[in-house]
Formats: structure tokens, sequence, C-alpha cells
């Protein structure tokens, strides 16, 4: 075996499980190599020291909110802003996706269990508006606004000054008040209100986009970061139910829900029905970021 | 003990993502300072920022939080510096990487103790592996933090990416942005010296009894 390989072996085996042909290579390794054997055994416990705590995606939003007002103050860099702004909001708006469901579902984007099931959702969904981009779909979507626009006749003429200044307030008008109707743009806009701390305005905008598009993937998520809401602002009930309606959907974030369903219980002090919610937890995503809370919580518990 | 250890599969993650293509306008508009931009990008990349600060500095660490911050902070100037060699996660692991190291080195030179490597009785509890491979477990990484503090930074950084992270030698490679075969020798000389800790600590008497 090379060198490589045997130094490859060990990081393979600390990500999925090896091909016979790696186990192989593989014992001889740790029985030959005392290094290997330390890197091996201290491999497995940097793995669970990098687990993720229910309390991740509050760090994680409160710093990411410090570093975008320090680069808000600092002026920009470079012409990207004018000649790749298209193309960065179509990025963007494939990431919101993304974005959300790493902060809004406690911090599991590849983190913890369901990675390949996660990576498949947010790489289909970055596809999806690649695709759509490329066909220039996206950019006639993000225009769509509850806001009818001014009809051609009740332009300003923008060739005066006092015209100028009208048109400006007219943009600014419809961009203050418009309600995105685009599902990815509805998404965005309640993420960005929960990450800027305005829970009572994400909510609106997670219900809303949970009634307008039931069907898209956006609401499958919002149905969760909803229930997160709600339980951090103590309505476990109603929290429970979204919780529910996610797990039932079978969504990539079913660790997520579990832990939140069980959670939603403990506070209303249905224990039985938490251990249980927790037991099926452990027993569909024994590896999740969740697993050794809830194993924890069940010891606790133990009656 | 050792049948066990090698039954060990992963716990964590599955392969590290590479999503390179989407990120990448993000982190343009973000290295050009957008602070919206700055914002998700952060969102996205702070779940591997804190497993990597966790698991340079042990997650019980005082200063994972702060350590976890200066990496976020450093992340928007660092992008200046990525050309897209590796995936932009991989980037920020080792930005992270970076930072805890030098966390550990100030500390070191300040003849501050580390936190003891504990043994979580969660871990304990949980049965699998057993109580004895999880105290062997915890020296093990204890040394290797150890180590980390006494490498020269180049080597240091090898060992964390590799030893820490799990990053193949390609992978480190392309995240540090040298030849392979530098890496190679980073990370030969690196065992070197852990082969010589190892030697030295009694706490891993069990592991060398059997290595025969």
């Amino acid at each position: 075996m090379t060198d490589d390989e045997s130094t490859d072996v060990l990081c393979a085996v600390r990500r999925r499980a090896l091909s016979p042909e790696e186990r192989e290579k593989l014992e001889p390794l740790l029985t030959r190599s005392l290094e290997a054997r330390v890197l091996h055994y201290a491999g497995w416990a940097f793995d669970g020291d990098g687990d993720a705590r229910a309390d991740d995606d509050h760090l994680i939003a409160r710093i990411a909110h410090a570093v975008a007002a320090r680069a808000e103050q600092a002026p920009a860099r470079s012409v990207w802003h004018t000649g790749r702004r298209r193309i960065g909001t179509l990025a963007l708006a494939a990431l919101a996706l993304a974005s959300s469901a790493a902060a809004g579902a406690g911090v599991v984007y590849w983190a913890g269990a369901s990675a390949t099931e996660r990576s498949a959702t947010t790489d289909e969904a970055a596809r999806e508006h690649r695709s759509s981009a490329l066909n220039g779909e996206v950019t006639s979507a993000h225009r769509k606004t509850d806001v009818a626009e001014p009809s051609s006749s009740s332009l300003p003429d923008v060739d005066t000054p006092d015209g100028e200044r009208a048109a400006a307030s007219a943009t600014a008008h419809v961009k203050k008040h418009a309600k995105p109707t685009d599902p990815a743009d509805l998404f965005r806009q309640a993420n960005a209100r929960r990450l800027a701390g305005d829970s009572n305005g994400a909510m609106a905008a997670y219900r809303r986009l949970i009634r307008l598009h039931p069907a898209t993937r956006e609401a499958s998520v919002a149905q969760l970061s909803l229930a997160k809401l709600l339980l951090a602002r103590g309505d476990a009930a109603e929290a429970l139910k979204f919780f529910r309606v996610y797990s039932a959907a079978g969504g990539a974030l079913g660790a997520e829900a579990l832990w939140g369903e069980s959670q939603s219980l403990g506070r209303m002090g249905r224990r039985e029905e938490q251990r249980k919610a927790l037991r099926r937890l452990l027993a569909r995503y024994p590896k999740s970021a969740y697993a050794k809370a809830a194993r924890k919580q069940l010891s606790d518990s133990a009656p | 003990m050792l049948a066990e250890l090698r039954s060990l599969i992963v716990r964590d993650s599955g392969p590290l993502p590479r999503r390179r293509d989407e990120l990448d306008a993000l982190a343009i508009r973000a290295r050009d300072g957008d602070p919206g931009a700055v914002r998700t990008l952060l969102v996205i990349l702070g779940p591997h920022l804190l497993r990597v600060v966790r698991r340079v500095l042990g997650p019980t660490h005082p200063e994972v939080e702060d350590a976890v911050q200066e990496a976020a902070f450093a992340i928007p100037d660092a992008l200046a510096r990525y050309r897209g060699d590796c995936s932009l996660v991989h980037f920020a692991c080792k930005v992270a990487v970076n930072t805890a190291t030098n966390i550990r080195r100030r500390e070191s030179a300040a003849k501050r103790n580390a936190p003891d490597e504990r043994v979580s009785a969660d871990e304990v509890a949980a049965g699998d592996p057993s109580p004895d491979t999880v105290v062997q477990a915890r020296a093990c990484a204890a040394l290797v933090r150890e180590l980390l503090d006494s490498l020269p930074p180049a080597q240091a950084e090898a060992l964390a990416l590799h030893a820490m992270l799990g990053f193949t030698v390609a992978e480190v490679a392309e995240a540090t942005d040298v030849p392979a075969e530098t890496v190679r020798s980073r990370l030969r000389l690196a065992k070197r010296a852990l082969r010589d800790r190892i030697e030295g600590n009694p706490r891993l008497v069990v592991l060398k009894e059997e290595a025969g």
C-alpha cells in the first residue's frame, strides 16, 4: 500500500462504510502502524467533537449578522456589483433555500445526518435555479409583485429633474411595499426577517408561503422553520402541528423535525410521547447531530 | 479493543460536499462587500466553521465562540485569495483551522492550560464503543491537539486538515495550494513527531501493547 493509500483509507473510514478491499487495507495498517492507530482513534473523537448543538443556528446567525454589518459600513470594493449583479441575484436565489435549511433547521447543513439527502435537495434546487436562469425565467419571476405597476400614462417624464425624483420615488415605493409572490422570493424574505430577529414578520412570511404555494419545496422547509419559531415563542402545540406535517411529508430534515416534535411534546408535559419521539429519532437517524442529545434526554427521563 | 476500533464507522457526515458552482457566485459578491451575500455565505459556512473550531480547540474550550467569530470575520478578506482551486467549504475550513490553531499557540505561549480532555458521561453511557475505547480515543485526540502547538505552522496545518477534518492528501494539497508531494512530506514529518509523543505518553499504554 502506498503512503497516500494508507493516509486516505483513514479518511475514508470516517466518511463511509469501507469496501471489502479497503477493509483489507485498513486492518494491517492499524496493526502495523502505531501512528495510524492513534490517528484512527483520534479521528473518531474529533468527529464526535464536531457535533452540532441545538443553539448553533442562533450563534451562526448572530455572527453572520455582525460580519454583514461590518461589510455594510465598508465601501463596495469592485465593479462586480454592476457587472455581475444579475448573476449574483440568481445565485442568491438558489442559495436562499440551502442557507435557510442550515440556519433554520438546527445547523445540520452537512454537519450531521442525512448529508446525502440534504446535498441532493440543495443541489437539485440549485440545478433548477441554474436551469431557469439559463432560460431567463428566474429574472422575470423575481420581478413579480403584489403591487400593480404604474400605468405608462401615469409615469412622470424622467427627462426633467422633477421627473427623475418622482420616478425614483415611485420605484422606492414599489420596492418598499412590494410583497413577493414567487415561492423563492417569499422564502428568502422570510429567512431574512428571521435572521434579522423579526420573528413575527418571519412567521407571517412563512405562513403566507405555505398558504400560497403549499406544494413547493420552499413551503415544506418553511413548515420546519415556522415550527421552530413557534416553539421558541412558547407555542408548543402549534409548533408540534407543523413539525408533524413536515415529518409526514418525509423531508430531508427529518431528524430536525423529530427533534422539534420531541421538544414540543416535552414542553407540553407529554413525557411518554416525548420519549417515543426520541426513540423514533434514534431509530431513524442514529448518527444525526441530535442523537447524542436524544440519548441523554431518554436517559435523564428514564422511569 | 482493536477489533472494536476497526468497526468504528463514521458518525459525522459523508464526504465533504463540493458545491463550487453555486458558492462561487455568492463568494464573489461577498468578497466585494455585499452585506447580504456576506450574511448568506456565513450562514452556509457557519456550521463548518463551528465544526472545525470545536475539533481543533475541543468542544468545551471557552474560546470556541470567539474563534468562530474571528474566523467568520476573516472569511470576507480571505476571499480575495480564493482562486477556486478547492471547494469554498474546504477553503473556509482552512481559514478556521488556522484561526483556531493560532489561538492554541497564543494560549500555549501564555502558558495557559487548555481544558482537560474529559470523557463525556454520555459517550460512555451510549455503550458503543466501550468505555475503554472512548478513553483511548480521547487520549489520542488530546495528543494530536498538543502536537499541533509544537509543530511548525505548515505541518500543523496539514496535520489538522488531515487528522481532525479527515481531508485526503489531495484535498489538503488543494486547500493549502501546495503540491501533493509537499503535503506528503509535511504529514510524514508530523507523523514522526506524533510517534515520538506516543512513545512518551503513559496514557496510550494499551495502544502500544496492542502494537506488540
